[in-house]
């Protein structure tokens, strides 16, 4: 166990009620409202418990949250945020592969894996090109896709489909919606509608 | 005159090629050695001499080595620092006082295209729980070469260059064994001709190749630094 000291500026009802409310796999999709984007988008990370620069602000209350090893902890968590961002120096084939490779899959399994979830979205022609040369959109999904690839239980997202077409959004939604189905949860900072109508189960608010 | 010429050519040809030969020689030597200094320097700086006396020396060395011009700084270490009687010797330590130098410019161009590099790509490497050390080899040492590459060309002119000037040590360059018949011929006008050709035809190459690389690699990483 490892106490976490540094936090931002949030209560410590809204944070254990979170934590409790994790627990409960009966509604899988979590909003986050109240308090500014941006704070809300550091709360997600100090959550995911990366950003480490951000400890050193305002202490208010001891939380306790359950630690685990770095592989472990990321099987458990990931954060994805909008901006899309991919290893520049290896093609989207070479990424997947080589993450998947980390966590000691089969060749022969990897290469099904990949293929199934880029037939669900739809961006399989973008398998054998550099991040460069992809739209900043497609970025956007496959930054995604890299993440829900480990098949982690709870999923953090900064506003995905925020620089999203409709049709893109669509895709990008019936593709979380299938991770949901799995049992696993989202937690997920936005204000697009769309989303919230399409998702919304259950919201905590930040005070 | 083009006649006279050409039977120049054909006299010393043998001469002149292996100069030749010996540019070379000196260059690549000189372009490994820069490199593996140039690496060393800058992880003992950036890594394991990061907040340490060691360090003050260190950036000591490269700010005394680059502010000096090449011509001073190769006459200090073969005349004064090292000394030695046999041409051969000279040589050899002038070629290695030029790759300490051109060493201590590159450890300052791998710094700047290691720290070029996007925050976001280390943060991705953490997120995904990759390994450090695989991360390092596969995703963050070839984005280095890619944003390297254009300086580290620059840099081959400039030791280019810088070659000539170990004539002082006591072998001319490709005026090897007919630097007494230069002053006493006629028609001497031919050797710094083709001195200043093969410099000029050289390095021409080497821009040429530049020129093939940057379109590729600058292309992509403008495209990857965008959002």
């Amino acid at each position: 166990m490892i106490v976490i000291k540094d936090l931002l500026v949030f209560s410590q009802e809204t944070l254990l009620f979170f934590i409790e409310s994790l627990l409960l796999k009966e509604k899988n999709v979590f909003l986050l409202g109240g308090k500014t984007n941006y704070e809300r988008s550091i709360f997600l990370q100090v959550l995911a418990n990366l950003y480490q620069k951000f400890a050193g602000h305002v202490i208010i209350d001891e939380i306790i949250i359950e630690r685990y090893s770095s592989r472990d902890f990321c099987k458990k968590i990931q954060y994805a945020d909008q901006h899309g961002v991919l290893f520049s120096n290896m093609t989207i084939w070479g990424q997947f592969t080589y993450i998947l490779s980390e966590y000691q899959i089969d060749f022969d399994i990897i290469t099904n894996i990949i293929n199934y979830h880029f037939e669900k979205v739809g961006l399989l022609e973008t398998l054998p090109y550099y991040p460069s040369e992809l739209s900043s959109s497609q970025k956007i999904i496959i930054s995604v896709m890299q993440k829900i690839i480990i098949e982690p239980k709870y999923l953090l997202l900064d506003n995905p489909t925020e620089f999203l077409n409709r049709d893109e959004k669509m895709m990008l939604l019936y593709y979380l919606l299938d991770f949901k189905k799995k049992g696993n949860t989202l937690i997920i900072n936005s204000d697009d509608e769309q989303l919230k109508s399409y998702f919304y189960e259950k919201e905590i608010i930040l005070l | 005159m083009i006649a006279d010429t050409f039977s120049l050519f054909l006299q010393y040809r043998r001469m002149l090629f292996e100069g030749i030969g010996n540019t070379f020689y000196l260059f690549f030597s000189i372009i490994y050695l820069s490199l593996c200094i140039g690496f060393v320097l800058f992880f003992m700086k950036h890594f394991l001499f990061k907040d340490s006396f060691i360090l003050f020396l260190l950036n000591g060395l490269t700010y005394f080595t680059r502010s000096l011009p090449p011509y001073v700084y190769i006459v200090f270490i073969t005349f004064y620092f090292f000394p030695a009687n046999d041409f051969y010797n000279m040589m050899a330590i002038g070629v290695y006082a030029l790759s300490i130098l051109h060493g201590c410019t590159l450890s300052y161009d791998i710094k700047i295209a290691f720290f070029e590099i996007p925050l976001n790509q280390w943060i991705l490497g953490k997120i995904l729980g990759i390994q450090r050390a695989k991360f390092y080899f596969k995703i963050i040492i070839p984005q280095v070469i890619f944003r390297l590459v254009p300086r580290f060309f620059l840099c081959c002119k400039e030791i280019l260059k810088n070659i000539s000037l170990l004539s002082i040590c006591g072998i001319p360059e490709f005026t090897n064994k007919i630097c007494c018949l230069v002053s006493l011929s006629k028609r001497s006008y031919f050797l710094f001709l083709f001195t200043v050709l093969f410099y000029g035809f050289f390095s021409f190459v080497i821009d040429f190749f530049l020129q093939l690389v940057e379109r590729k690699i600058l292309f992509k990483i403008q495209n990857n630094d965008k959002r």
